[in-house]
């Protein structure tokens, strides 16, 4: 090592300011993406809304409700779909449980045979 | 030795080697969020699929709905919940004694279509539906009736005819019930679609294709393709195809269908249509006149035998439809003649012995009934022929059960029914 070239200070400065700089970005970025999974949870919402969707259609239960399942709050509103006596409009609203912060809204048709 | 050449080597630039290490840290950044980006849009991907999903199911419940906000052979884009971003397309056609439903949801650049042959389902609909005629049904030999029938105020009697008596313990084993004067109506949307059927072709001939100019021996056309129509023009037999899908072949004459043909789903116009011997396939046929089913044919699950009498010819115009020996049919029946009368005896449907019919018959004519019926039969009168006399309002060695599963779809359109999937169709 004593036959490296010595840096200057100004070089060590520089050079610390740019790598500070650079961890900075590159904290922030890594932070945002790991934030951004507000995707995942509402493909994973979709999917227990189409759940609820069909467990209404086979049951033929056509009452509004609310309930609670792991980290989500469900509301289900069912109401008659355009003055059709056999068919229900179902709205599917999940919610986080703890953030109160509304995930997804899904509406569906049922045929009430 | 080696290590001191490569100290002598290396530069002590301190900013190079931040630059370095900055672009290493730049690159791994750029492949996360690359990574990312995809990941971002493979879920979006799903969920607009799923939603698209979900609203193709929606459609289609709106269409099997029994309150039809859409006229056969029509199609309309409508948006599911008013929020503009569930729009589906929907059509209905008729396609024999059913009718093919689609919906197609959509969303930018993807999109999903889902087609099915619809029937109808019921399960309290009656074995037997036999109009008031205030007569008693008479029933000898091996006649069976189970299930609940619906019968003439004079009920049930039997009777002694051929030399053979009725050999049952029960009259009917089920309920009986009274029927009416007033004859159970089927659809008149239905009716009135297969009334303009010939009209409608006749009209539309120039965008038909000729048959004979097909220089194939088969042809298979996707539901989700325009429906094909083939015209048979002189050619009075249709032999050796094998035709599958979404095609109509239809003829202004006598069609006979050879047992040679491969047949699957096919819809078969013309004003008389034969069914040649031993044929085996899937087929719906509808005539205007006779439809006449040769010995030993099979028609599977679902098929259906539609005659209507043409509206504008009443009185010169009986239709028939006839079942012969053998034949077996799994899905519907229909004889709609114009008025019936007891004395218009030239119409009928004939249903000969050892012959067996899976799924509804209806007939506002007389019944030549000698085979079975496993589901519902629907009709004005039973007639019997014997080589030495006529009868009216009789059965002979005739079975009248619903065997059929209480989730049986492939009824004709009456009454309270569901319309339900009967196949989806590719």
């Amino acid at each position: 090592m004593a036959q490296l070239k010595a840096s200057t200070l100004i070089e060590t400065l520089v050079s610390l300011v740019i790598i500070s700089i650079t961890f900075f970005i590159a904290m922030s970025i890594v932070q945002a993406l790991a934030q951004t999974n507000k995707n995942r949870e509402k493909l994973k919402a979709c999917l227990l809304a189409s759940t609820i969707y069909e467990e209404v259609k086979t049951q033929g239960v056509f009452n509004s409700m609310s309930e609670e399942q792991g980290k989500y709050h469900i509301e289900r509103v069912v109401v008659s779909y355009r003055d059709d006596k056999q068919l229900y409009e179902l709205n599917v609203i999940i919610f986080d449980k703890y953030t109160r912060e509304q995930i997804l809204s899904k509406h569906y048709l049922i045929r009430n045979e | 030795m080696n290590v001191n050449k490569l100290h002598t080597k290396l530069k002590g630039g301190a900013v190079i080697y931040t630059l370095t290490i900055s672009l290493l840290i730049g690159f791994t950044l750029l492949w996360l969020i690359f990574f990312k980006t995809i990941h971002n849009r493979f879920f979006i991907e799903q969920f607009v699929r799923q939603n698209l999903v979900d609203n193709v199911e929606s459609g289609l419940h709106l269409l099997l709905s029994k309150e039809q906000t859409l006229a056969l052979n029509d199609s309309i884009t409508i948006d599911l919940f008013g929020k503009q971003t569930d729009s589906v397309q929907l059509w209905r056609k008729s396609w024999g004694a059913y009718e093919i439903i689609a919906c197609r949801a959509f969303s930018k650049k993807q999109a999903i279509l889902k087609q099915a042959l619809i029937g109808y389902s019921d399960s309290l609909l009656p074995s037997l539906y036999l109009k008031n005629n205030n007569a008693p049904l008479l029933i000898c030999g091996k006649t069976r009736l189970k299930g609940t029938v619906y019968l003439p105020e004079r009920g049930v009697e039997r009777t002694y005819i051929e030399g053979q008596e009725y050999t049952g313990e029960k009259m009917v084993y089920g309920q009986i019930k009274k029927s009416h004067a007033v004859f159970p109506q089927l659809s008149q949307e239905w009716k009135d679609e297969l009334a303009n059927l010939f009209d409608e072709l006749n009209r539309s001939n120039a965008t038909h294709q000729s048959l004979t100019d097909l220089l194939i021996d088969s042809l298979h056309v996707n539901f989700t393709q325009p429906t094909r129509y083939l015209n048979m023009g002189n050619n009075k037999f249709l032999s050796g195809m094998k035709l599958s899908g979404n095609i109509v072949v239809f003829s202004n004459q006598e069609l006979t269908i050879e047992r040679n043909n491969r047949i699957n789903h096919i819809l078969v116009i013309a004003p008389q249509i034969k069914v040649a011997s031993g044929f085996e396939g899937r087929v719906h046929l509808v005539a205007n006149r006779e439809i006449t089913i040769e010995p030993k044919v099979k028609l599977h699950y679902p098929s259906s035998v539609v005659v209507q009498a043409d509206r504008s010819t009443v009185s010169d115009n009986p239709v028939s439809i006839t079942l012969n020996e053998g034949g077996s049919i799994e899905g519907a029946i229909a004889l709609l003649a114009a008025h019936y009368t007891p004395q218009q005896k030239s119409s009928m449907l004939k249903i000969d012995k050892e012959s067996l019919v899976s799924g509804m018959v209806y007939a506002n004519a007389n019944v030549e009934l000698k085979g079975k019926v496993n589901g519902s039969l629907y009709c004005s009168d039973f007639i019997l022929k014997t080589p030495s006399a006529v009868y009216k309002t009789t059965l002979l060695n005739a079975s009248i059960v619903n065997e059929l599963p209480p989730y049986f779809t492939g009824y004709l359109p009456i009454k309270q029914g569901n319309k339900n999937i009967m196949m989806w169709l590719n």
